[in-house]
């Protein structure tokens, strides 16, 4: 009987030392844990404005307290939950993208410092949702269907994951079925007849790019040697959200275009006063809803202008002719720009101020100022850069094309809308530039890009 | 010690005083689709009947609040057409920049009675031209 009391003593003694030892380790995770946190969120409070995301305009607030760690190949990963502001949410134009879920994830590098990553979640169906605490970087829920995006913060890389059944699908692998797998997420509102978006956060491109920085995947580690989504990095003052022809004009006229060109990209570089955001859309419509081309618009606010391009109008259209739409719109940007500017030092914006009233509109302004200068750049971009189609007209016409038809489709998207400068020029000039412009059509719709 | 604390209550209130110059108050207007409609193409996008040929003046929704108590609900209409914005006689009647300008320094609602609530509506101001 004595052996059994003991027996049962020392069971008890073991029990109580085991759950002494087990309540020794939760503490020590727990310690380690809140340290982690801490070392992130004072990292984060010290270099929070280096970090460059329209998202940052709407964070309600980080919910540190509910920060998710997880451990494996890549090291430690905080991931940090928020909600936004006001009854916002994100989702695609389509409103196909559910149950938004937003974090920051912070991912430390070997010099001890951080990698910032805007990652949102969403659901394939409204029904579906995301078991927060279990969903990670490194792990990912069983049955998710849905979609993951990564921003890198520090150079605006965006990667669009898929998922289905938890496993994440390749892109495919044609450039048509890319294109189409583009998506665009905003922030707006859902409302009982669907999503409202009002403000673009990026759009997603197709395959890799081969840039260097490539972001981690997300959704069971396997470090950095996947890129299934990633786009172009983008300066963060031209915030650059265009798509297939579009896209690679723009970046074409960025690179390759004339100084005149060089120079209103230029405005919006470095530390200026005026971001762009430029973006895709499949259609573009004015006020009274008549499909255009483009438009460009700003917001004093947020010191911001933005030019929609339309995907269905440029895909119909000459690559010339669509360089001249992408172009004409930056002009429209240099000109809010010029008027808008509190830069007293810039000559050029103030003696523009002088003059803008006598002009009456922008697209006056524009023909009166501007025309020159755009036939000037679209002569030596369609010579230097579209040189096979520049050939093509050579050929076809037996002859070069003149600096009269060059100047014959700057006038597109002026002279449609009886801008004095038009009116005034003589019946046979009009005549002449509309012969000329007659001929824009003939030219190649197809540009490549490397 | 004190002078200090004097000093720089001076300066917030020299601060504040310079705050409150920037702004031009807060406006409630009404959103009952008879002078001002939202876009049908474009959501939260909401234009006014007054536009000019090329350029349109417009504002954008930036968030929705449902809790506040106006003083006054003013016709966007009235304002804008007995502002120094507005000028009958020009072909475009409305002077797109100096609203913009006008606006930013302001807060503005666009007030929505839906379903027995009344719906505030934050908006931006925005200019815009097409092709």
């Amino acid at each position: 009987m004595r052996k059994i009391t003991l027996l049962l003593k020392s069971f008890t003694l073991l029990c109580f030392l085991l759950l002494l030892s087990n309540c020794g380790i939760n503490e020590i995770e727990d310690n380690s844990t809140a340290s982690a946190v801490n070392e992130v969120k004072n990292w984060y409070g010290l270099h929070k404005n280096e970090l460059n995301s329209p998202i940052f305009e709407y964070i309600d607030a980080l919910e540190w307290e509910n920060a998710i760690i997880s451990d494996g190949a890549d090291g430690v990963v905080i991931e940090v939950p928020f909600t936004l502001q006001s009854q916002l949410q994100s989702s695609n134009e389509k409103a196909s993208l559910f149950n938004d879920h937003h974090r920051l994830m912070f991912l430390k590098n070997d010099q001890n410092k951080f990698r910032v990553f805007y990652v949102q979640i969403f659901t394939d169906s409204k029904q579906s949702n995301v078991d927060n605490n279990n969903f990670n970087y490194y792990n990912i829920n069983e049955n998710f269907d849905g979609k993951v995006f990564l921003q890198d913060l520090s150079n605006g890389v965006n990667t669009q994951l898929q998922f289905k059944d938890g496993n994440k699908v390749l892109p495919s692998q044609t450039a048509k079925m890319r294109e189409e797998a583009i998506t665009c997420v905003w922030i707006g509102w859902w409302k009982e007849d669907g999503f409202h978006p009002i403000q673009l956060l990026y759009c997603e491109g197709g395959g890799p790019t081969g840039e260097e920085d490539i972001p981690p995947s997300y959704g069971g580690g396997g470090g950095a040697g996947s890129n299934p989504g990633a786009s172009t990095p983008v300066k963060p003052q031209i915030i650059d959200n265009l798509t297939g022809k579009a896209k690679c004009l723009n970046s074409l006229l960025s690179s390759n275009g004339n100084n005149f060109v060089q120079n209103i990209f230029n405005q919006f570089a470095g530390n200026s006063e005026f971001n762009i955001q430029i973006v895709s859309l499949p259609n573009v419509y004015s006020s009274t809803t008549q499909e255009v081309n483009g438009t460009t618009s700003f917001d004093k606010v947020n010191r911001l202008i933005t030019i929609e391009i339309s995907t269905n109008r440029l895909d119909g259209l000459a690559a010339l002719e669509s360089a001249r739409i992408i172009l004409h719109e930056y002009i429209h940007a240099d000109i809010y720009r010029k008027l808008n500017t509190t830069n007293s030092n810039d000559i050029d914006a103030s003696n523009f101020k002088q003059v803008f009233e006598t002009y009456e509109n922008q697209h006056n302004a524009m023909a009166q100022v501007y025309l020159s200068s755009m036939k000037d750049a679209l002569k030596a971009f369609h010579k230097t850069v579209l040189s096979a189609d520049y050939n093509n007209y050579t050929n076809y016409y037996g002859e070069e094309p003149s600096d009269a038809f060059y100047e014959a489709m700057a006038w597109g998207g002026l002279k449609d809308s009886n801008v004095k400068a038009w009116t005034d020029l003589p019946e046979d000039k009009k005549t002449s530039i509309n012969s000329l412009a007659s001929r824009v059509p003939i030219l190649g719709k197809t540009v490549s890009c490397p | 010690m004190k002078k200090y604390i004097y000093l720089y209550a001076a300066f917030l209130f020299g601060f504040s005083l310079y705050a409150q110059e920037k702004s031009n108050g807060t406006f409630f207007f009404k959103l009952d689709d008879s002078y001002i409609v939202e876009s049908k193409t474009s959501p939260n996008k909401f234009l006014l009947k007054d536009k000019n040929e090329d350029e349109v003046f417009y504002f954008k929704g930036v968030e929705i609040v449902n809790d506040l108590k106006p003083k006054e609900v003013l016709c966007l209409k009235d304002f804008v057409r007995t502002s120094k914005y507005y000028n009958k006689n020009k072909k475009n009647k409305l002077n797109n920049s100096e609203l913009v300008n006008f606006f930013s320094n302001s807060t503005v609602y666009l007030v929505k009675r839906k379903n027995d609530k009344t719906e505030f509506i934050k908006v931006n101001p925005i200019v815009e031209i097409y092709d």
